[in-house]
């Protein structure tokens, strides 16, 4: 990574990509190709938002500080933001992991939502059904992610509905 | 990893291999190359470890038979007594993984499973890069200061085990 010629904010934002990559420091971060299963609990988790009356979001390309922008999986703020890329913190980011996902990697992009000032940041594991938390440096496994306030949990029961006969 | 051709135990046992892979029902599984932070982290937590608690017995990299279709090697394993068979089916007391930056989290979060499940008590995770520790538990990975084992007054803290450079 390191031996990679850096390119400027404004050269990645000018870009058009296929499969649009996220940026950090003068890198680019490819990001996995989304299969299936990874796919289908992306839907479910961004209707839930939606029908909870929230803005919401897959792959939003957001500008978490100078240098760093980052595409959650889904997202979603309790108000509309207005800045492109969005630098509104939203309420909630949801990262799915991918078989091939590298763990410090992982845990570099959980720290920046949380430096950020993200109140909620959930982990979604659809190759093992798992649900975890992110909060004060720790990866908790959880049974459902909730936001009480709005009302929302999800269970690994709504994320990953068993195929139907 | 699906299509790969099935190695049986035997197999896998009786092979010379240049850095001793791990194996999960009939796969072999890669171990990442260890970079010098990996390697200084393991050396220097060993030795808090037999300097605090020299009674116990601390082995790097040492093949244990997990499940009977598993065998780990973990970076570094802590003993109550030293293991007597050279393929150990007993769990250690504690088995503890240094983090490379190439780790996949679905790996790594599975052999954590199979420490588990096999009866490891102490399961930590020594993160160089961050310099973060973790402790594994019922699939949660809580991040900590310290690494205990009161029963045995061990305690090592996050600033011995990344010392500043000298």
């Amino acid at each position: 990574m390191s031996t990679a010629t850096l390119i400027s904010p404004e050269e990645y934002l000018a870009t058009r990509y296929e499969w649009e990559p996220e940026y950090v420091h003068g890198e680019l971060v490819e990001r996995p190709m989304p299969n299936l299963i990874h796919s289908e609990a992306a839907y479910v988790v961004d209707m839930k938002f939606a029908d909870r009356g929230l803005t919401h979001g897959r792959d939003v390309r957001c500008k978490l500080d100078i240098g760093v922008f980052r595409l959650p999986d889904v997202a979603a703020w309790t108000k509309r933001p207005t800045t492109t890329p969005v630098e509104e913190v939203p309420l909630v980011v949801v990262e799915i992991l991918s078989p091939d996902d590298r763990y410090a990697d992982l845990l570099d992009k959980l720290r920046e939502y949380q430096n950020w000032g993200v109140p909620h940041i959930w982990v979604v594991d659809p190759m093992h059904k798992l649900l975890h938390v992110f909060s004060g440096r720790s990866l908790t496994e959880v049974d459902a992610l909730a936001i009480p306030e709005r009302n929302l949990s999800l269970t690994a029961a709504d994320i990953f509905p068993e195929p139907q006969p | 990893m699906s299509t790969a051709t099935l190695l049986s135990v035997e197999e896998y046992l009786a092979t010379h291999y240049e850095r001793e892979p791990e194996y999960v029902r009939g796969e072999l599984r890669e171990r990442p190359m260890p970079n010098p932070d990996h390697g200084i982290t393991q050396i220097q937590l060993g030795h808090l470890v037999r300097l605090r608690a020299p009674h116990l017995y601390v082995g790097s990299e040492i093949r244990h038979r997990v499940e009977p279709e598993v065998l780990r090697l973990p970076d570094i394993a802590i003993y109550v007594s030293r293991p007597k068979v050279r393929l150990p089916t007993e769990p250690p007391l504690a088995a503890i993984e240094i983090l490379s930056p190439d780790e996949k989290f679905s790996e790594l979060r599975e052999k954590f499973a199979e420490y588990e499940r096999w009866g490891v008590k102490y399961i930590w995770l020594v993160d160089p890069e961050s310099r973060t520790l973790s402790i594994y538990r019922g699939g949660s990975l809580i991040a900590t200061d310290q690494l205990e084992i009161p029963e045995h007054n061990l305690t090592i803290a996050l600033g011995e085990l990344f010392p500043e450079d000298r």
